[in-house]
């Protein structure tokens, strides 16, 4: 569970990239937050792991406030799968990458090997574990990514973008991968049919600020709405209204 | 990707391509030492110590000693066949520290021209005796760590480091730039060939913008390298890393270690060469 009390988050530059957003993730909810390029979404999810320090407000991650000495045991509930995964895979193989997690906290090698197997045979893609990342398709790095902080078997899951850089079919695949885990989860994306799929309510990001919150279907249909968050109507809503 | 630098339009792109193909050498190194021979099986810790016995034994000879230093070969050329390391990437590794071998043994020749023994009519003077054995004794020890990072994962290596109580830190850095290195390339790489594509005629970068190219790079780099880290943090990374639990090493490992060891104080020890002279005399 998440909750988000006037949170405002500065860059040393000064830029202010979030302010004043509130909002709860509710346990075993699925939310999805949409807003354009530089709404502050990938900065909004940093914040609530403690990458970005908030420069105002309050941040609670499964009953801990987001602060430097919980931080340990935030990280290892709530998996961030950042935007670009080639800031995620850093390990010199796939099996190594995965394992990272496991390893860092504590988990012996047979242990480790075990999570490796589980998360690679949940994901399809055992065929990825030898491989260097160096050399996955883009595609593939992600469903690695993702894998590589599912091993930490985190409560909570906040993912950028994860329907980025993927071909429409691999895209719909990430799509049905996600709503089979059943985590709770925080899902940036200007993607508007991966924010449809996202059962319960999406926020809406502008500029930093959050301006709208309600059911799925409300927010992303109501053409107004989406005109204001720079944003435009899911394919599928498009064409229903123009028939 | 590596094939790219070689292609036509990417002369005159000298260095970044060179940059890149380099570090993708490194990288099959590593694809290398993830092989599954004998030799990649043994315990890390057998092979590091063995390695260092290995060239604390060479690098003692003395400088006109090449007859004795012709047995030292059979080390690095059983852990070849074995390890299956092709012959011509050992070669062409060596390559690179060739000229510096030259630039210490050159002196020798030009100052010591005393004559040592001759070959049929040619006179063979000592300066040229201490060159060859300056050359063979690199060449032994530089195959010999090839060899050993040829069969060894880099995160097996510093692991061991670190159990001999090499700073943490130290082996860190190490493990760390390994890594980073690969970043650096990749950016170098992909901001080139955005440039490249925008200006087609020209070779390289121009002068004009390497300021702004070069200070690109590095705002880049940093700025990637923080994501990296924060990933890392984000998976439970404190500043000491966690490597791999080592795997114990078994009788085989140490009787391996022993032997290479024993072989080359033994041979160090006792003038074989000259024994055999002896006997066949
Ligand atoms: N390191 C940084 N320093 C200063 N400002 C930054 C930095 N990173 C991002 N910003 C600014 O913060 C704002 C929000 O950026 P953020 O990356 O959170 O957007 P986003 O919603 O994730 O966009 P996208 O959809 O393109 O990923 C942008 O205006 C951006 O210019
Ligand atoms: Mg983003």
């Amino acid at each position: 569970m998440i909750e988000v009390r006037n949170l405002s988050v500065a860059y040393p530059d000064g830029t202010k990239a979030v302010s004043g957003v509130s909002f709860t993730v509710g346990d075993g909810e699925s939310v999805a937050v949409v807003g354009a390029n530089g709404a502050g979404k990938s900065t909004l999810l940093c914040a609530l792991v403690g990458i970005l320090p908030a420069s105002g407000g309050t941040i609670c991650a499964n009953g801990m406030a987001v602060q430097k000495k919980h931080l340990p045991q935030i990280r290892a509930a709530v998996g961030l799968v950042f935007q670009n995964p080639d800031d995620q895979l850093f390990m010199p193989s796939i099996y190594d990458d995965i394992a990272f997690g496991p390893r860092n906290y504590g988990l012996s090698e047979a242990e480790a090997e075990k999570r490796v197997s589980e998360v690679l045979a949940a994901l399809d893609a055992g065929h990825l574990k030898d491989k260097a990342p160096h050399k996955l398709s883009g595609g593939e790095k992600r469903i690695a990514a993702l894998g590589s902080v599912l091993a930490m078997r985190p409560s909570v899951m906040l993912l950028d973008e994860p329907s980025s850089f993927l071909d429409p079919r691999a895209r719909r695949g990430i799509i049905a991968l996600l709503a089979g885990i059943g985590l709770t989860k925080l899902v940036a994306t200007h993607d508007l049919d991966l924010a449809l799929a996202q059962n319960k309510h999406p926020v809406a990001q502008r500029k930093g600020g959050l301006f709208a919150d309600g059911r799925a279907s409300d927010i992303l249909q109501n053409v107004h709405l989406m005109a204001q968050a720079g944003l435009e109507l899911p394919l599928c809503c498009q064409a229903s209204k123009r028939a | 990707m590596r094939d790219c630098g070689r292609t036509r339009w990417w002369k005159g792109a000298v260095t970044i391509a060179d940059i890149k193909s380099s570090i993708g050498e490194l990288y099959a190194i590593e694809q290398l030492a993830r092989g599954a021979s004998a030799v990649h099986r043994l315990h890390p810790m057998a092979k590091l110590i063995a390695t260092a016995f290995y060239i604390i034994a060479v690098a003692s000879y003395g400088r006109y000693d090449a007859g004795g230093l012709m047995v030292y070969a059979f080390y690095p050329a059983v852990m070849m066949a074995v390890s299956e390391t092709p012959c011509r990437f050992l070669l062409r590794r060596f390559l690179p520290a060739l000229p510096f071998v030259l630039l210490a043994g050159i002196s020798n020749v030009l100052f010591d021209t005393q004559t040592a023994f001759f070959i049929g009519p040619v006179g063979v003077s000592f300066g040229v005796l201490s060159l060859a054995v300056i050359l063979i004794k690199a060449w032994l020890s530089v195959t010999v760590v090839l060899i050993l990072a040829a069969t060894t994962p880099m995160q097996d290596l510093a692991c061991q480091l670190a159990r001999l109580r090499i700073p943490a830190v130290l082996v860190m850095l190490v493990a760390m730039t390994y890594r980073y290195m690969g970043i650096l390339s990749d950016e170098a790489h992909a901001m080139f060939t955005a440039y490249t594509l925008r200006a087609p005629k020209q070779k390289g970068i121009a002068m004009a913008h390497m300021g702004s190219f070069t200070g690109q790079l590095l705002l880049r780099s940093i700025g990637r390298a923080e994501r990296v880290y924060a990933a890392m943090k984000c998976r439970g990374f404190h500043g000491a890393q966690r490597l791999a639990p080592a795997r114990r090493a078994a009788a085989a490992d140490w009787v391996f270690c022993v032997c290479v060891c024993l072989f080359s104080v033994l041979f160090r020890v006792v003038n074989f060469s000259y024994l055999l002279g002896r006997i066949l005399v």
